[in-house]
Formats: C-alpha cells, structure tokens, sequence
C-alpha cells in the first residue's frame, strides 16, 4: 500500500512538474521557462562556392564522322548538363542532350569536364543551337570540412550558336 | 583487467569514431554521411541488448568475444570493403565489445566506481576519432594487442575473470523482475533517454572539453556513490544541477553536463539489479536508450526540466529497487 502511494506521489509530482514547466506564463525573469510555441523547423546555413565564369566549348572530332567533344568550364561543384538543338524542316529540334551530371568536388584550380557526343548525319549547312546548364550545389559547413546539402534553385545557361559547314568535302564547325 | 577494459573502452570507440569521420572527410555529400552514421549508431547501440542477451545465454562465448571484436574492426577500418560493409562490421564489433565488456564488469565488481571508471573513456576515444586528431591505426595497433592479451586470460585463467569478487559490500537486491522492479527499470531507461538528450550539442566550439567533462562525469559519479551511498549521490547531483543553473554561459554548461554523466554509472548499476541474472542484455538496454537522443536532434528539454527529472526517477527506482531487499 505505502509503495503505491509512493508510486501514485512520483507520477502525480511529474503530471505537476510538466503543466508547470509547459504553462503559457511570461516569465521575464526566467530565460528557463518560455511559452510553448510551435516548433520552427531550423533552417540550415548554406552557401554556394562560385569559382569561376562558366564556359563551353564544341569542337569537332578529327577523323570521326558525326563526332564532337563538348568542353565544359564548371562555375564550381554543380550538377550540369546540355541540349543540343538543329533546325530541321523550319521547327528546332531537340537532336542531343545529356546530364545532369554531377560534380561535388569543391576545387580551387580550374575544373572542366569533357564529353564526346554524337550529332545526327547532316549533308546540308547546318546551324546547331548548344545549351548548357550549370546549377551549383548549396554547402553545408560541418567538421569535416563543406558537403553538399542540396542544388541552388538558380541555374545558370549559356548558349552557343555552331554552324556545320562543308569545305573542300570537309566538314568545319564555326562558332557564330 | 579493469584498466585493461577501459583502455579497450577507449579504443574500441576511437577506431569507429576515426574510421567514420575518415569517410566523413572523403564523402563530398551530407546525405550519405548522416545516412551512414545514422545506420552505425543504429547498429552499435541498437543490438547491444540482443547481443548482450546472446552473451547471457552463452556465457562461454565471452572469451573469443574479444577477439571477434578484433577481427570486425580490423576488417572495418579497410575502405576496400566499402562505406555500407564497414558501417555494419564497426557498428557489430563496437555492439560486441560494449556487452562483453559491460557484463563482465557489471558481474565482476558490485560497486558503482568501477562501471563509471570503465563507461568513462569511450567518450574521449569518440572525440579523438570523431575530430580526426587521431586516425584508426593507432587505435587499433593498440586494440589488437590488448584485445590478444584480454582473450589469453580469459583462455588461459578459467577462474579469474568469471569469479564474483566481493568487492565493497553486496548490495544487490535479489531481484526478479516484478511489478516493482519493472517499474523501477522502465524509469531508469526514461532517465537514460533524458540523458541521451542532453548530449554536448553546444560542444562544437570545445572539441576535447566535453567529451573529457563526459569522462570526468561517468567516474565521478561511480566514486561519489561508493563513497556517500545511493541517496546522498542523487541529492548531490540534484544540488549541482541547481547551482550550475543559478550561473551561466560554459561554466554551467560545463557543470551541468558533469552531473547529468555522474547518473550513469548509478543508471546502469540499477538495471543491472532490476534483472541480475542478464548483465550483458540489461547493459545492452541502457545503451540503446541512448538512440533516441542521437537520432531526435531538434527535440530538448529546458535544464531544470532534465534535473527535477532525473531526480525523481533515480530517487523512485532506488526506492523500489531498496524495497525489494526489505
């Protein structure tokens, strides 16, 4: 009897101890005992790392049919990617894409990527519409130094104008 | 060998903590870094009470516990095996370690000091991993020679280490779970998870402080209750919360975490009474308890909150479990 007592005692002080330290009262005097409010979702500090100007490159591949090597100049650590697009019968159309490709290495010295992308077959003179996108990545700053936390919500384009162009019975690409 | 399972303590917990802040550095991503640690802490607190139950069950597995612990974390420290291969064999290895370890000393020695002695040094071995001051082969040179040297003993002294020693006076009720001891454990695991909240998340700025304020806490605690009994322990601690709250800035925070860590060694002294004959199971619970403060980071509770608490729990289950001998 007297343990349920002692029982019924603890758990009663504690239901008391709660609605005391959780009461809606202003207490300036108390930084301890704050109104209960609900609970705001802690936004984390992240930043972006802008190294450089971003830039690409399309050049043709010497002895490969239909073949081009796309230069990339990264901003930073970002995710990227490209859309190559011909005019055909008057619309432009969509002839090449890839990505996103990510890169989260944080690099101080220049970083590019290169990839070899194929176009389809074009007799004609020919004018290609490149775009690449570059969004970078937002860092969270932790012990072990920057990591990741998510993609920026701002991408940043740069659009070349290329044109195909047979000479000599050799295909040239002009950047316009 | 008391010493000897500190220093293990230390180690053990150095090796994990550096070869997970070594993946840390590595990985570019948060994601998979709070993934991963997330899983280890999940499976290196998280099994200790089915492993401890194992070790209960199978007394004599104890003595190649060590040198299983020895082949996990080797094989863990190797980045070959990849993030998720190491993630599991570190946190199986640590799971092992803490229960073989813990339940040899929980049915060893029937005072407090030595629990707080030997639960004290895996945090600082865990800032010193976790802050890359050291790597993990160093820690585990050091493992490997002390975990051969615990298992030949154990091999080789069939008495010496399973002996209950008498040490200090026997104080442990004989109990069998019950409605009393049942309630008296389901508060001390409260007062475990209320500890696992006050963990040093203000620590950033101190790398090596609060983990070594952690240690200081654990022992000073077991020594403190040897010395002044169970009940003056308590109202002890109780009074140092309510001092370090009357002060401010690191000063209390510093007094405060070192009260809140003297009630673990009291915390585990009486789980392990409110179910004797499972030293390694009961161990393994009291660690697990830990889980939802390393998992549910936005959750805190004010300070005098967390003292009043643990104040009343300690005192109720010392209290039940004192009844029970009566």
């Amino acid at each position: 009897m007297r343990a349920l007592l002692g029982l019924f005692t603890v758990v009663l002080s504690l239901f008391m101890f709660f609605s005391t330290a959780h009461a809606d009262v202003i207490d300036p005097g108390n930084p301890y005992r704050k109104p209960p409010r609900p609970p705001v979702k802690p936004i984390p500090v992240t930043r972006v790392y802008k190294m450089r100007a971003p830039d690409f490159t399309l050049t043709k591949i010497e002895d490969k049919e239909n073949t081009y090597l796309l230069q990339a100049t990264l901003p930073g650590p970002c995710e990227w990617e490209y859309r190559v697009f011909a005019d055909k019968e008057g619309t432009t159309k969509e002839v090449a894409r890839g990505g996103k490709f990510p890169v989260p290495e944080l690099k101080k010295e220049t970083d590019s990527r290169e990839i070899v992308i194929q176009l389809p077959e074009r007799n004609d003179k020919v004018a290609f519409l490149v775009d690449v996108e570059f969004t970078l990545y937002r860092f969270q700053e932790t012990r072990y130094g920057p990591k990741v936390y998510e993609t920026d919500s701002r991408t940043q384009a740069i659009e070349y104008v290329y044109e195909l162009d047979t000479v000599d019975g050799k295909q040239v690409l002009k950047k316009l | 060998m008391l010493a000897i399972f500190t220093a293990l303590h230390f180690l053990v917990d150095g090796i994990c903590a550096a070869v997970m802040a070594a993946y840390a550095v590595r990985e570019p991503l948060l994601a998979p870094i709070v993934y991963y640690f997330g899983l280890y802490n999940g499976i290196a607190f998280g099994t200790q009470w089915l492993t401890g139950w194992m070790l209960d069950k199978k007394e004599h597995w104890i003595r190649n516990a060590f040198l299983f612990v020895l082949v996990t974390l080797g094989a863990g420290t190797q980045s070959a095996l990849g993030i998720k291969a190491q993630t599991v064999l570190l946190g199986l290895g640590n799971s092992v370690f803490h229960v073989a370890a813990g339940s040899l000393v929980l049915r060893h020695y029937k005072t407090y000091k030595e629990l707080g002695i030997f639960v004290s040094s895996g945090a600082v071995g865990l800032a010193l991993g976790l802050n890359c001051i050291v790597g993990p082969y160093p820690f585990l040179l050091a493992c490997a020679v002390l975990s051969v040297f615990v298992t030949y003993r154990m091999l080789h002294t069939d008495a010496g280490i399973f002996v209950q020693t008498d040490a200090g006076s026997s104080k442990e009720p004989d109990a069998s779970l019950n409605l009393f001891t049942g309630i008296a454990l389901m508060l001390l695991l409260g007062c475990i998870v209320l500890r696992g909240f006050s963990g040093g998340s203000a620590a950033s700025p101190y790398v090596m402080l609060f983990p070594c304020v952690f240690a200081a806490g654990k022992a000073l605690g077991g020594i403190v209750c040897d010395k002044a009994g169970y009940r003056k322990t308590i109202l002890f601690i109780f009074l140092l919360c309510f001092a370090a709250l009357q002060l401010s800035g690191l000063a209390a925070s510093v007094l405060l975490v070192l009260a809140f860590n003297m009630t673990m060694p009291l915390t585990l002294r009486l789980v392990h009474w409110c179910c004797p004959r499972y030293p390694g199971m009961m161990f393994g619970l009291a660690a697990g308890c830990l889980l939802p403060g390393v998992f549910f980071k936005g959750f805190s509770i004010p300070p005098q909150a967390m003292a009043v608490l643990h104040f009343l729990c300690l005192a109720a289950s010392g209290w039940l479990l004192r009844k029970k001998t009566i």
